[in-house]
């Protein structure tokens, strides 16, 4: 059986909190503040191309940022973790508990997400493979005073780079 | 083909930090220590019916509400989402490290030790050992163990 080559030295291992990370964008891209990204096969961050094999939700963006260079040219900030209010046509009480998952493009929103059942995977972590999942509904938005819940907005909590896009 | 332009446009996202939801519960009474259930064919947080399809773990109680005279969504229990949980479970043992916890059939309090690949059962999260317990003489618990939350990832298959 193969073993580890013994480790003689130590080693400073950099960190950075990870709430909120820069990401380089796509060439020709604007990501305008409060999109879904995703990080794309080619491991650029995009908005509004058409979810692909290869994506991973990478988060919330927290500005706007027009690309109009190369790939790389420029870089967008993005909260990846957190609670977020979302679009979702006919939100619903039964949502909650959902997946969240990005709508897949063509005529869709990139601000908008739709609900998909929270399947089983053995490695624990979000189901629905086939999708770009964004997070799990945990509320509906309620009106402070009447407490009526909002028809096109939900609480998501956000699962970001947990997973990718397989078919 | 790219995506439409509804909303081509910056907007402010609300935002909560997510560390501690309310959940909207069901005509029910959860109590402080609780693992907390979603079940999603109705949305509404519960911990004490018994487990079926659909039902999601999002984490443990923070505080005692009693719900059971009113309808489903009158009132919120707050529930602590993220972080390492003493939970109760029977028989701790050193080898339950790297296990899932999975919700107890039960008690609503306990959870069970599962392999990797057990289907069928909610998953709490991850057991990292025997919960410390300084006043036993070995220094751990002979009932807790510690639990990495993993909420909100699976629901029940089945």
């Amino acid at each position: 059986m193969a073993s580890f080559t013994a480790t003689t030295t130590p080693k400073d291992t950099f960190h950075e909190e990870g709430r909120r990370i820069s990401f380089l964008m796509e060439d020709a891209t604007t990501i305008y503040k409060g999109d879904l990204v995703r990080i794309n096969a080619d491991g650029y961050a995009v908005s509004r191309e058409d979810a692909a094999v290869g994506d991973m939700f990478a988060g919330m963006a927290c500005e706007t940022v027009v690309n109009a260079g190369a790939v790389g040219a420029k870089s967008i900030l993005v909260d990846t973790e957190g609670v977020f209010q979302v679009f979702k046509a006919t939100a619903a009480i039964t949502d909650i508990g959902s997946h969240a998952v990005c709508s897949t493009g063509g005529t869709a929103d990139p601000q908008t997400v739709t609900c998909a059942a929270a399947a089983y995977t053995a490695v624990g972590i979000p189901g629905n493979t086939d999708a770009v999942v964004v997070g799990t509904v945990v509320g509906r938005v309620l009106d402070p005073l009447t407490k009526v819940a909002d028809a096109t907005r939900l609480w998501v909590k956000l699962l970001s780079l947990q997973q990718i896009k397989l078919s | 083909m790219a995506y439409g332009d509804t909303h081509a446009t910056a907007r402010d996202p609300m935002y909560r930090d997510g560390q501690v939801i309310a959940f909207e519960m069901a005509a029910a009474k959860i109590y402080k220590g609780d693992i907390v259930r979603v079940d999603t064919t109705e949305g509404y947080a519960n911990s004490a019916d018994d487990l079926s399809a659909g039902d999601m773990c999002v984490g443990v109680a923070l505080d005692t509400v009693d719900n059971s005279l009113g309808s489903a969504g009158d009132k919120k229990i707050l529930v602590d989402t993220e972080g390492v949980i003493s939970l109760l479970k029977g028989t701790p043992a050193k080898t339950d490290a790297g296990t899932w916890a999975l919700q107890a059939t039960t008690n609503q309090q306990t959870v069970t030790s599962g392999a990797i690949e057990t289907t069928g059962t909610v998953t709490v999260g991850a057991i990292l050992g025997i919960a410390e317990d300084d006043m036993t003489a070995t220094k751990l618990s002979a009932t807790r163990v510690a639990v990495y939350l993993l909420t909100m990832r699976q629901a029940k298959t089945a």
